[in-house]
């Protein structure tokens, strides 16, 4: 059977909070988000590594402050791919930090307000019944697009492929503490999945 | 992983979603166990063949990046294919199988850190997977290797009639008018309760029909599976050999080059199998498997390809004097020493007893790299 170029492989996907969404509009700046920093963090990090490592294959060093020091830290480098509003693929390096000896088990896509993708255009306001769902889709042939899914249109039949529909609505309903963000990944080329509720 | 399927994978689901109960048969060597784990990782992953409308497509223009697809055929090839939570359950049948261990029933604890001995109720590898296959969301595949290695009317007890497809609970989990119940032992409430089997339980056990070994399988038992056949297949083991298709030409008198080694082995097997269809029928024959391997021949040497000939063709000997045990003819026929050529390291020998004719077969032990290559070439029949 041979692959069609569209075919998903799989996806990695967190919740978005209202913290998020101050990002995305790089508003953000108050401490419980994590003082100004831009990023996206995701939890469970040893967890997911396995799958940031095919999302962002390649590894950089970056300088960073830790301590009061500049070191140097090991990056790890990808691409996202998304249209712009001109109906053209727009590829640009994505980045994905590694956790900081302060917030040990978080990774992070960094200076998420730089990538068009992710703008608030994209994304509606959410709230409860319609959490917002941020995807990393990686595709059979390595490229990886990031997407928002709205719950109520994962909860619509017929709306979305069933199978990723059921699994991220399962993680949805999974029961977990009401502080922590929905988080997971499925991969299909395989029966790899995690999803931080039970 | 693989991003495809098998053929015979691609059958086997087809089988499962039409049948739910499939009985994969076939002689040694054809790739039954490696099927089995090919049709596990496809239910379990749903992927590559079809769940939801096809595999999951990102269409990045729409407003929904990941939409339904069409599946086109494929769709219909996948059990359960709405269901989200699929589960193998696995479980090899030997001599020792019992139905406690397959479906419920009564079993000493020893060493209970709180009650010390006592009994429990186990609950059988179908029971749970019965289970499983009931839950929300839930589909589950059973697979039991070697099913006539252990008495499988015992194991099956009850739940004989209960597996047929059309014997089953409704896709929604109600009772049908045809469903079948069966009694077992609850392993919640340890009371009799009557039982029945769900939907979106698929059962997929594999065996070898000729296994001279075991008993045949009661028919009864055998009419409530779909069968699917796996026979030797000449072309799996020439690729493997890394060879074309059957030329013209003739083996070489000696073993000159892998390739024409390689080519022996592979008419050597075709032989021997014409030669044991003729002699014990064609479900004796034995299969490519069992001249393969991990280490692909034709990037060897000829010297170590030669001694791994030796090892897969003790296994074909050894199948050859099992099939046609207390037949010496029978023996030297398949391996071409009745009146064979005179490279043949194999003769059939005769000898009186008690002013009676007896055979034996004379030749080498064991193969040898000094063997093997004129051994292929008389098995051959060139």
């Amino acid at each position: 059977m041979a692959d069609s170029p569209t075919e998903v492989a799989r996806i990695l996907y967190k919740e978005i909070v209202a913290g998020d969404l101050r990002k995305i509009l790089a508003k953000s700046n108050d401490s419980k988000t994590g003082g100004g920093a831009r990023d996206f963090r995701f939890g469970s990090y040893k967890i997911l590594l396995p799958v940031i490592k095919r999302m962002f294959p390649l590894t950089v060093k970056e300088k960073r402050k830790r301590n009061g020091k500049a070191v140097d830290i090991e990056v790890y480098k990808g691409e996202f791919s998304w249209y712009n509003s001109q109906g053209d693929i727009v590829r640009k390096d994505s980045f994905f930090e590694p956790p900081t000896d302060v917030r040990p088990s978080e990774g992070r896509i960094a200076r998420v307000h730089e990538y068009e993708c992710f703008g608030v255009n994209h994304v509606s306001a959410g709230g409860e019944g319609n959490r917002v769902l941020l995807l990393l889709i990686q595709l059979k042939n390595g490229s990886v697009w990031p997407y928002y899914a709205e719950e109520e249109t994962l909860r619509t039949p017929g709306k979305w492929n069933a199978l990723v529909a059921d699994e991220l609505i399962s993680c949805l309903d999974a029961v977990r503490p009401v502080t922590r963000a929905v988080i997971g990944y499925r991969d299909f080329t395989n029966t790899e999945r995690y999803c931080n509720g039970k | 992983m693989e991003n495809s399927f098998s053929r015979d994978c691609i059958d086997a689901l087809k089988l499962l979603t039409r049948s739910r109960n499939v009985l994969i048969s076939g002689p040694p060597g054809t790739g039954k166990s490696t099927l089995l784990a090919e049709v596990a990782l496809a239910f379990e992953s749903s992927y590559g063949v079809a769940v939801g409308g096809g595999p999951p497509q990102l269409v990045p223009a729409g407003g929904i990046p990941i939409p339904p697809t069409e599946g086109g055929n494929a769709a219909q090839s996948i059990p359960a294919p709405t269901k989200n939570d699929r589960k193998i359950f696995r479980t090899v049948f030997h001599q020792n199988s019992k139905y406690r261990d397959f479906v419920s029933g009564v079993t000493p604890v020893v060493n209970n850190s709180t009650d010390g001995s006592g009994f429990t109720i186990v609950k059988g590898t179908l029971y749970r997977a019965s289970e499983h296959a009931k839950g929300n969301n839930g589909a589950a595949l059973l697979i039991i290797d070697e099913i006539n290695r252990g008495p499988a009317v015992q194991v099956f007890g009850g739940a004989i009639v209960a597996i047929e497809s059309d014997k089953r609970l409704a896709p929604d989990g109600g009772k049908r008018a045809e469903t079948q119940y069966f009694e077992l032992l609850d392993p919640n409430t340890g009371d009799i309760v009557e039982y029945s089997l769900p939907h979106d339980l698929y059962i997929l056990a594999a065996m070898n029909q000729a296994d001279t070994s075991v008993d045949a399988l009661d028919v009864a038992f055998l009419r409530r599976w779909e069968p699917l056949r796996l026979d030797p297949d000449e072309n799996i083991l020439r690729d493997f050999y890394g060879l074309g298709i059957k030329g013209d030409a003739s083996l070489p008198d000696n073993s000159v080059d892998t390739a024409s080694v390689l080519e022996a082995s592979v008419r050597a097997w075709s032989s021997i199998n014409e030669q044991i269809s003729l002699g014990r029928g064609p479900e004796f024959q034995i299969g490519h498997g069992v001249l393969m391997s991990d280490v692909k021949p034709n990037t060897a040497e000829l010297q170590e390809v030669l001694e791994s000939l030796c090892v897969g063709w003790a296994k074909v000997r050894s199948h050859v004097e099992e099939v046609f045990f207390g037949d010496t003819r029978g023996i030297a026929a398949a391996i071409n020493a009745l009146d064979g050529p005179n490279y043949n390291p194999f003769k059939l020998g005769e000898a009186t007893f008690a002013d009676d004719i007896r055979f034996r077969l004379e030749g080498p032990r064991n193969f040898t790299v000094d063997n093997i290559y004129q051994s292929l070439r008389a098995f051959a029949r060139e």
